[in-house]
């Protein structure tokens, strides 16, 4: 089945994706959510930020109407550049306007520690 | 064993893709970590793959983040001996159900999906 090598983009804060970060490598599949801070019809190049960090997201692939000031929230692969930093070559795309930050960061939190006491209950298991 | 066949159980996709399949139970039974029978599952993510075969299936993806969970919606109701035996206005009913979702069902919506896990080519599947 086609759809089943598509990698799952994993849930990664833009504060979190420095280059210690285990998610900053070359073809990591990642889901970003961030404020539009810029974005270059020529390019398709689009900056996101959120706490402080940005991230260059190329949108090229994606039909989307992008709004400076607008939340979205992208998935796709980082690409590690030769100045070590990463662009994301987005394949989806959407409008997350009106999502509350904090509690998504919250409930990221929640859903971490939740599946590391998941898997560990498995192995505790085998 | 506990069972819980018959409610829909909202799984992250992690989870769902470590299911088994059952071997003693009826077919369309899966287990979650050797212990919970289950055959409904119920996920939420945002739609990263859409293949769609007007009159036959719409083949998507979901994913929450944790993993991807691979759908078919079905979409010949219209045409299957399976549904020919139920009444013609209900199978109306289910193919037009079906064909709005269809329509739904875009890359990069959120979706909140229900359905029966089957195990295809050895990969669990929400149908």
């Amino acid at each position: 089945m086609a759809s089943a090598s598509i990698p799952s983009g994993a849930l990664v804060l833009l504060q979190e994706l420095d280059s210690s970060s285990s998610h900053f490598k070359q073809g990591a599949s990642i889901r970003v959510t961030g404020k539009l801070q810029e974005y270059s019809v020529e390019t398709a190049i689009a900056i996101v930020a959120d706490g402080g960090a940005t991230l260059a997201v190329d949108t090229q692939h994606l039909r989307l109407n992008l709004r400076v000031g607008s939340l979205y929230q992208f998935i796709g692969e980082l690409s590690i550049q030769p100045n070590n930093e990463g662009i994301l070559k987005a394949r989806v795309g959407r409008n997350v306007d009106g999502m509350d930050l904090n509690l998504y960061q919250q409930s990221l939190k929640l859903l971490r520690q939740f599946q590391s006491d998941q898997i560990s209950h498995l192995e505790n298991l085998q | 064993m506990e069972t819980l066949q018959n409610t829909h159980v909202k799984l992250l996709a992690f989870d769902f893709t470590s299911l088994t399949p059952s071997s003693s139970q009826p077919k369309s039974a899966v287990y979650r970590r050797g212990t919970l029978l289950v055959s409904r599952v119920e996920t939420l993510g945002i739609v990263t793959s859409r293949d769609h075969k007007p009159d036959r299936f719409l083949q998507f993806t979901i994913d929450d983040g944790t993993g991807c969970i691979p759908c078919v919606l079905w979409l010949n109701q219209l045409t299957s001996p399976y549904h020919s035996r139920r009444s013609p206005p209900d199978v109306r009913l289910i193919a037009e159900s079906a064909i709005n979702f269809a329509t739904l069902i875009q890359i990069g919506v959120s979706a909140r999906v229900r359905g029966k896990v089957t195990v295809y080519r050895g990969i669990a599947t929400m149908l």
